[in-house]
């Protein structure tokens, strides 16, 4: 399975999937609008995955910061890849200072019922 | 807000900023006036021009902007402020500054003569200042007030305004008309200077008024953003801040009503008693009025925990629905300012209400 690279804009995140080896990153910022015309390939990405998926699949996020709509996306993707492979592992890591975004870790975590470890860095 | 919107009348669009001037803002103007511009048929032809007398305009700002900020703290009108509006028949861009008052001879000859220069004759000045000029202490040569009579084809309007401790505030105006035939000046250098007033006193910061679709919205939230760096780096404690504006801003443009094609709206930052403070107005269908009140109503009389239960709740039941996010933004801007806003409607007309919303941040 190919990579999926997406390079960061100004309010769309940097996108690092290796499908291959089940790991799944997102980082950066998320404010698009219209949330759809950019998850979509995403999405797709995901769906391609759960016919091979791997082992494990580790999903890492690193915020700066989202709007309410980029949330009910990660709340989708966790749970798109969440049941893909027998094991899972979520990685939500946070910048020293950043106690906003370790709190929306907690909370998804919270709302979904999850494994989710949140790390500061 | 719905009385400051009516003194816009002729502008389509509207900036006016007071704040930090800096490339970066420079360039994030150019862009959110090249959205408006690109997307306008009839000013497309005037563009380029736009975007040079908006990064002349701004950098005449950054290199003549207040050096000594303590000697001049006590003196009411201090601030350096940048305006542009689109207009029907013109763009205008003015601008404040501050100037020791020795400068005023050398600079009001300089733009006096500019002024009363032909095309031609400013074409001569402009390549002989390039041969043999000389540049001032402050990195101009005068270059840029030439090229702004040049490119505008209008001459510069300015009012050297006298204020305390031996400073005058530069009034200076720039329209660069769409139309070629224009050939008169139409800016009331009074009224700008009535304008720039009222919004020092009522402690605006920054002014928009015009269109909140999405690509313009884009603009002006890494403009705004921009204001809550700390050395460069995000200021996690201002994280909240920008959080808020981008909710409240695409609020505008998902939910505001269309006017001839724009999400109109207006949006002010003030700073009230050292507090800040960002207000956003926008009209509405009356149909949606009540849905909306009822919804505001409800959170405000929230408290913390029950706003969390409730945004939580709406998040688990909606984030598998593409609908619209159904007062998850309302939501998170209340959590976020720990319900610290308030809100108002105005009738306008049988079918349209003004609507708005003031957030203190954080």
């Amino acid at each position: 399975m190919e990579k999926l690279i997406i390079a960061p804009t100004s309010e769309t995140p940097e996108i690092n999937f290796d499908g291959e080896n089940g790991m799944f990153k997102i980082s950066g910022k998320s404010y698009p609008e219209n949330v759809n015309t950019f998850y979509n390939q995403i999405f797709d990405y995901i769906e391609k995955y759960k016919q091979k998926p791997a082992t494990t699949t580790t999903v890492e996020f690193f915020w700066l910061y989202y709007n309410t709509a980029t949330n009910k996306m990660i709340m989708r993707i966790i749970m798109f890849l969440k049941d893909a492979s027998p094991q899972y592992k979520i990685k939500w890591y946070f910048k020293k200072g950043f106690e906003l975004i370790e709190e929306k870790g907690t909370e998804i975590k919270e709302i979904l019922d999850i494994n989710l470890e949140t790390i500061e860095i | 807000m719905y009385s400051l919107y009516e003194t816009f009348t002729k502008e389509k669009i509207s900036l006016a900023y007071f704040g930090v001037f800096n490339d970066n803002i420079t360039e994030m103007l150019i862009d959110l006036s090249e959205t408006y511009v690109s997307k306008t048929e009839h000013l497309t032809k005037i563009s380029r021009k736009a975007s040079f007398l908006i990064a002349e305009s701004f950098q005449n700002l950054i290199r003549h902007g207040i050096i000594e900020k303590k000697t001049i703290s006590e003196i009411q009108y201090n601030r350096d402020f940048y305006q542009i509006s689109i207009e029907a028949d013109r763009i205008i861009i003015t601008s404040a500054n501050i100037l020791e008052n020795k400068h005023i001879d050398t600079l009001n000859n300089k733009i006096e003569q500019i002024n009363s220069l032909s095309p031609k004759e400013l074409k001569e000045l402009r390549k002989s200042i390039l041969l043999n000029g000389t540049i001032s202490e402050k990195g101009g040569a005068g270059l840029g007030l030439i090229e702004m009579v040049r490119k505008s084809g209008l001459p510069l309007q300015k009012k050297f305004i006298p204020l305390t401790k031996g400073y005058c505030l530069l009034v200076l105006g720039i329209e660069l008309p769409i139309d070629s035939e224009i050939t008169e000046n139409k800016i009331n250098i009074d009224s700008i200077e009535k304008f720039y007033k009222k919004l020092v006193e009522e402690e605006i910061l920054l002014l928009y008024k015009g269109d909140f679709s999405s690509s313009s919205n884009s603009n002006l939230i890494k403009m705004l953003s921009n204001n809550f760096l700390k050395n460069g780096e995000i200021d996690p404690k201002k994280l909240k801040n920008i959080v808020a504006i981008i909710e409240v801003m695409q609020n505008v443009s998902k939910h505001g009503k269309e006017i001839e094609g724009l999400k109109e709206g207006i949006f002010a930052i003030k700073e009230l008693s050292g507090e800040l403070y960002i207000e956003c107005s926008n009209f509405i269908n009356k149909a949606d009025y009540i849905l909306l009140k009822t919804k505001l109503k409800e959170i405000k009389s929230s408290n913390t925990e029950e706003l969390n239960k409730m945004y939580k709740e709406k998040m688990a039941n909606s984030y598998l629905s593409d609908d619209d996010n159904g007062g998850l933004g309302l939501l998170e801007i209340a959590r976020f300012t720990k319900n610290n806003f308030t809100y108002n409607f105005v009738e306008t007309t049988e079918n349209e209400i003004f609507y708005s919303i003031k957030i203190k941040t954080v």
